[in-house]
């Protein structure tokens, strides 16, 4: 029996794995008592372990021969992946190979895959998943606060809280036990959720437990913007907070005047009193108002969007003028996404970034990573290409001919799936690490079997920033490794200048060296302190340091301490409405599954519920279009088009439809979302985009 | 040599134009902008929150635009279109190559005695509420408990009259027509308006118009005399029935004025350096008289001069579908109106009209409907319709078959969720698990007779939590059905 954690979402439940002693048997699993998840967990959780025993698990690697995946043996899919990686940097140079990380990597190998790409492939061409999930709020938070940790306080701290505001989050669906944290806030009235559609989320404001605005998709920014504009003119602006902790305030102040009520009500479809009445509970429940606390928090739904860092900017700047940052009890937080979204952007996944949070344009970061890493700091290259971008210039003349994959399937989750899938089928080499035949690793030329959750030791920093400790609890199947040790063997082949660990923890102590003195900031952090059972979240700078359950008490990491206002604008959509796409589409989750579905989608029990691909609507669109429900329907956009089956629900707006986006192929949404990006964080627009549906004829 | 632009006026429109220009980062152009008010410029949309004391001037300032001239409390004096000069009030000369007039409007105050003086300014105990220094007059005369009489019931006397109600003064309405905002609303609509003033404590008088004022031996303002002879006791007039653009600096000019500065589809007056944006402007569509349609304006005219001036193409401003809205700006009196009904409601093939009328839960809908898309709409008294119709009216989204969905928000959650108890078997009673309701009941067969023994065996309530309370109300019913000991533990692993 092993105590570890969740291989899903960024909550990171508790649970206890216990194999049961045949080889091949599914282990069984009892949730453990912990504080972000209390004991529960959803049907996810639940049946986790059946991912490990799935039948059609990898175990050994694959290579292409005649257009078909057949079964090789290690030494000859690494040596083909080595030879052609080696030949492509000769005649091409070392920014021909890319690399495409994933959220749900370990601390461990998200930051041996980053140091993997800078010195074993000298590239500067990696990103990650988590450009799709966590980067406008990390680059929101970066702004105002100069550091971004997603929770900046540990999740119980909401238990107090008297208004809690959701804005494009829906955690009932996507982190189910959380919402525990939100049954005091609920109880006094203040729950407060932002969501086009009547979520599970939002319908726990229902009997008066709260307020949910249901906005037209792509207008956040504008809601936000009015509820801070009200907070101004009913004198309701925590004064002396600004005063004392941010800068900007007269500026912010005058933004704030173009945005009265009646006009972010005609924007927004947000009536004006109810605008007022979520307003006047935010700051009734402020510090400054003698409230017990509020929190603002933001999801996906806000933040995927091509003004997702603005709309994050627009969250931060309500809850700096309501008083709440730094102060305990109250403050602003973004829900991360994936089980280690916090760590994968933190050690040097992203494009721009090395360990510890430090940017790869700064000389003295480089000169410190290069110094642990025992290189020379000009050999480090510069920063590569956010996701999008990435994708975009494969296969191009100068661009990138070669990609290997971990922890991601980008085949179902990129936007404008079938352009960007067309780069990738255009590489001369992808090689995808994965356990199972994701739809990414059927178009690979060669495929790694590797070990997943229970079957290897790393550590996670879960949503608020806390570090766990993931322990084995099953051994792998025969005839898999670990991702260490794949890129410690490739690393050799290629004749990498310094060596590469296999073994997780000797890769964790670098990685806290590697991180000292960076915004985020491991260096007194080890597996052994985790084993003992300590509460540790970063920064925690030493050995006999406590760590930081709370960041912000004092100063924010800015260089003078205060939080910057920055006034932002509203933005449009980048997809407009027309006669011939007069609908929005807006897309999601759903709790049954996680992600591009790769695992979820092989656990019969979750497969069962959630089977295939949906599209909700409201009956009188529906009604509109002659579509009923479990009809078949075609969704189309500028894109391209995808189908799925009609649900028919009178909790979404008559302008809006919604489609989760955990399935492939015809289902796949991402075939129709936009590839727009964020100007700052890179951030692409899957979270709305314009569209017309039709019901498929003839169909069964 | 830089291109030299001057801009007159720097209200919402002016201040507007300035901003949308900055972003285009023209090189080498000057702007220079004459306000004739003292004050920075200020959003004038909010100034019925000064009357309510919720506002001063600082939370009403619009942000300066960088590296433009601004000279405050200045008026534009003349100007020399053949030299290419705008005279200031202080003689000071402002050559331009482009000219940009945005000078408003002023309030039209009425032709009886006793209002305004020679100099056309109002007589003490009268105002208007355009600018900020009127708004603030306003505030200080109409104290806890003042009387005052708002002289017109359109929607700007309608915002005052209930903000100067709820900030505790006795507000009359005074108003010509028989309902207040009959150049908006329909007959029905207005008289639910009515209906809504009368329940903020505020009194409409119709068909009947302001003949003259009485004053005391000091000047002061007594009562406000009507048309048919009744006076109203008052300590403050304040007059909104209209206002009337500022077109004296073109018409001396010589610019062609009808009703407001002539312009075309580009906003340019007759003379090609010449332009006139806002409400002093008249567009081949007339004026508005709202901010919408000027902010229009001020983006399209941006875009065109800097076209002009940079000699390149640049890509078009994306043009909100202005169609005009007018919404009452009014806590507790929602009325909203947008686009246009047709004349005849009878014709087949036309528009469609439909309303639902409810005067005693004071609410009016009425909207019309063409080729399948919202054309016109007005909703007093029911907030998230008024929202929803707004919404499909601006972004044209398709509405539903029968338009009638339209007049009141769809059911969903109107009617109590049944019992769990009452559920179809079929039924999920743990979403996080996935749970139904039949593999509770079997799970209770099968001996499970505590909520806790149903979670350990179907995993039901172990998620979020939310279903506690249903699964241990079923674990109590069946179990009072099967003659079982009833529940007596609730908790959960």
């Amino acid at each position: 029996m092993t105590a570890t954690h969740c291989p899903y979402c960024a909550l990171q439940c508790a649970m206890e794995v216990a194999p049961t002693g045949t080889r091949g048997a599914t282990p069984t699993i009892t949730p453990l008592e912990f504080p972000t998840n209390r004991g529960r967990l959803c049907q996810k959780g639940w049946t986790a372990a059946e991912v490990l025993t799935t039948p059609d698990r990898l175990t050994s690697p694959l290579i292409r021969r005649d257009d078909e995946l057949v079964p090789t043996d290690w030494d000859t899919a690494l040596s083909f992946v080595a030879d052609t990686l080696l030949r492509l940097r000769a005649d091409h140079g070392p920014e021909s190979v890319a690399v495409f990380g994933g959220g749900g990597l370990t601390n461990e190998k998200a930051y041996q895959l980053g140091r993997f790409a800078r010195v074993a492939l000298a590239t500067p061409n990696i990103d990650y998943n988590g450009r799709f999930c966590m980067s406008s709020a990390a680059a929101g938070g970066r702004r105002a606060f100069g550091l971004d940790r997603g929770l900046p306080f540990p999740l119980t701290d909401l238990d107090g809280a008297d208004a809690i505001v959701l804005v494009g989050s829906n955690p009932a669906e996507t982190m189910p036990p959380f919402v525990t944290h939100l049954a005091g806030t609920q109880e006094g009235g203040g729950l407060i959720v932002v969501d086009p559609r009547r979520t599970p989320t939002a319908a726990l404001t229902s009997d008066g437990r709260g307020l949910h605005l249901s906005p037209l998709p792509g207008t956040d920014l504008v809601l936000l913007l009015g509820l801070t504009q009200i907070l101004w003119t009913e004198g309701l602006v925590d004064r002396d907070y600004l005063a004392e902790r941010a800068s900007g305030v007269d500026e912010l102040r005058a933004s704030m005047a173009a945005w009265w009520p009646e006009r972010v009500e005609r924007v927004t479809g947000v009536p004006v009193a109810d605008i007022r009445r979520a307003a006047r509970l935010l700051a009734a429940a402020s510090p400054a108002r003698g409230g017990r606390g509020a929190y603002v928090l933001t999801g996906r739904g806000a933040e995927q969007h091509a003004h997702g860092t603005d709309t994050v900017t627009a969250a931060v700047n309500l809850a700096l003028c309501l008083g709440l940052p730094g102060r305990v009890g109250s403050g602003y937080g973004c829900l991360t996404g994936q089980g280690n979204g916090q760590g994968g952007r933190e050690h040097g996944l992203k494009a721009d970034q090395l360990p510890g949070y430090r940017s790869i344009s700064d000389p003295a970061a480089r000169a410190h990573v290069a110094e642990v890493w025992g290189i020379d700091p000009d050999s480090l290259p510069g920063p590569g290409l956010p996701a999008v971008a990435l994708f975009e210039s494969l296969a191009t003349p100068g661009g990138p001919r070669a990609m290997l994959v971990h922890g991601a399937n980008p085949v179902v989750s990129l936007p404008d799936v079938l352009r960007l899938t067309e780069r990738l089928g255009a590489l001369d080499l992808l090689v995808v690490s994965d356990f199972v035949l994701s739809e990414t690793a059927a178009m690979a030329d060669v495929v790694l079997p590797v070990t997943q959750w229970a079957e290897e030791t790393g550590t996670m920093t879960n949503l608020e920033g806390r570090l766990l400790l993931r322990a084995q609890a099953t051994e792998p199947p025969v005839g898999v490794r670990t991702e260490l040790e794949v890129w410690s063997d490739l690393a050799e082949r290629l004749g990498s200048p310094i060596p590469f660990s296999p073994d997780p923890a000797v890769v964790f102590d670098e990685l806290a060296r590697a991180s000292a003195g960076g915004v985020a900031d491991y260096s007194g952090f080890s597996h052994a302190r985790l084993r003992d059972g300590e509460a540790l979240y970063w920064p925690c700078p030493a050995p006999d340091h406590p760590g930081t359950p709370r960041v912000f008490l004092d100063r924010f990491a800015t260089p003078d301490g205060r939080a910057v206002l920055h006034p932002v604008d509203q933005a449009p959509p980048d997809d407009a409405l027309t006669p011939e796409l007069p609908l929005y589409l807006v897309t999601g989750r759903v709790l049954q599954h996680y992600q591009s579905g790769a695992q979820t989608r092989r656990v019969p029990a979750l497969a069962d519920v959630e089977p295939e691909a949906y599209v909700e609507l409201h009956p009188l669109l529906a009604g509109r279009l002659g579509i009923g429900a479990g009809d078949r329907v075609a969704v189309h956009s500028r894109r391209g088009s995808c189908e799925a089956v009609a649900r028919l629900t009178e909790g979404i707006r008559l302008d809006t439809v919604f489609m989760p986006f955990h399935y492939p192929d015809a289902g796949a949404v991402n075939r129709v979302t936009n590839a727009a990006t964020d100007p700052i964080s890179g951030m692409p627009e899957l979270k709305v985009a314009a569209v017309r549906l039709e019901a498929i004829r003839g169909a069964a | 040599m830089s291109h030299r632009i001057v801009v007159v006026g720097h209200g919402m429109v002016g201040h507007r134009f300035l901003a949308d220009l900055a972003a285009h980062r023209l090189e080498g152009t000057r702007t220079t902008v004459l306000g004739d008010e003292p004050h920075p410029a200020y959003n004038r949309i909010l100034l019925p929150d000064v009357l309510l004391g919720r506002s001063d001037l600082a939370g009403l300032t619009l942000p300066e635009t960088p590296g433009v001239r601004l000279l405050r409390g200045r008026r534009a004096a003349t100007i020399d279109r053949l030299r290419g000069v705008v005279v200031d009030s202080t003689g000071e000369e402002h050559p331009f190559d482009t000219l940009v007039l945005a000078l408003g409007a002023d309030p039209v105050f009425p032709t009886v005695d006793g209002v305004v003086g020679a100099d056309g300014n109002p007589l003490p105990g009268v105002a208007a509420l355009r600018t900020w220094d009127d708004a603030h007059r306003v505030r200080s005369a109409a104290e806890e408990g003042a009387r005052v009489v708002v002289m017109g019931g359109g929607v700007l006397g309608v915002e005052a009259a209930v903000a100067l109600a709820a900030a505790g003064s006795e507000v009359t309405v005074v108003h010509r027509g028989s309902t207040p905002l009959d150049r908006q609303f329909d007959a029905d609509s207005g008289a639910v308006v009515r209906a809504g003033l009368a329940d903020l404590g505020i009194t409409t008088l119709v068909d009947v118009r302001v003949s003259g004022v009485e004053r005391r031996r000091d000047g002061t303002l007594a009562s406000v005399r009507l048309t048919d002879e009744r006076h109203i006791p008052a300590d403050l007039l304040l007059v909104a029935i209209g206002v009337r653009p500022r077109t004296r600096l073109a018409e001396e000019a010589d610019l062609g004025v009808r009703n407001g500065i002539l312009v075309n589809d580009s906003c340019r007056t007759d003379d090609p350096a010449i332009y006139a944006i806002g409400d002093c402007a008249r567009t081949p569509r007339g004026c508005s008289g709202l901010v919408g349609p000027g902010w229009e304006q001020a983006r399209v005219l941006a875009h065109h001069l800097a076209e002009r001036i940079s000699g390149r193409s640049r890509p078009r401003p994306v043009l909100g579908a202005d169609g005009g809205v007018f919404r009452v700006k009014a806590e507790g009196l929602e009325a909203v109106t947008m686009g246009e009904f047709p004349d005849d409601e009878f014709t087949p093939g036309a528009a469609r009209v439909l309303s639902l009328t409810d005067p005693a839960g004071r609410r009016r809908v009425r909207l019309a409907v063409a080729d399948g898309l919202l054309v016109g709409a007005t909703c007093v008294g029911d907030p998230q319709v008024a929202a929803d119709l707004t919404v499909a009216f601006d972004s044209r989204t398709p509405v539903p078959d029968d338009p009638a969905a339209l007049l009141a928000r769809p059911l969903a959650g109107a009617s109590a969720p049944a019992s769990v108890v009452d559920l179809p078997e079929t039924a999920v009673v743990c979403r996080c698990n996935a749970v139904t309701k039949s593999a509770i009941t079997a799970a209770v067969a099968a001996g499970a007779d505590t909520a806790e023994a149903v979670a350990n065996a179907t995993r039901a309530s172990t998620g979020c939590g939310s279903c506690t309370s249903d699964v241990c109300r079923l674990v109590s019913a069946l179990g009072e059905a099967g003659g079982s000991r009833s529940l007596d533990r609730v908790t959960v692993a």
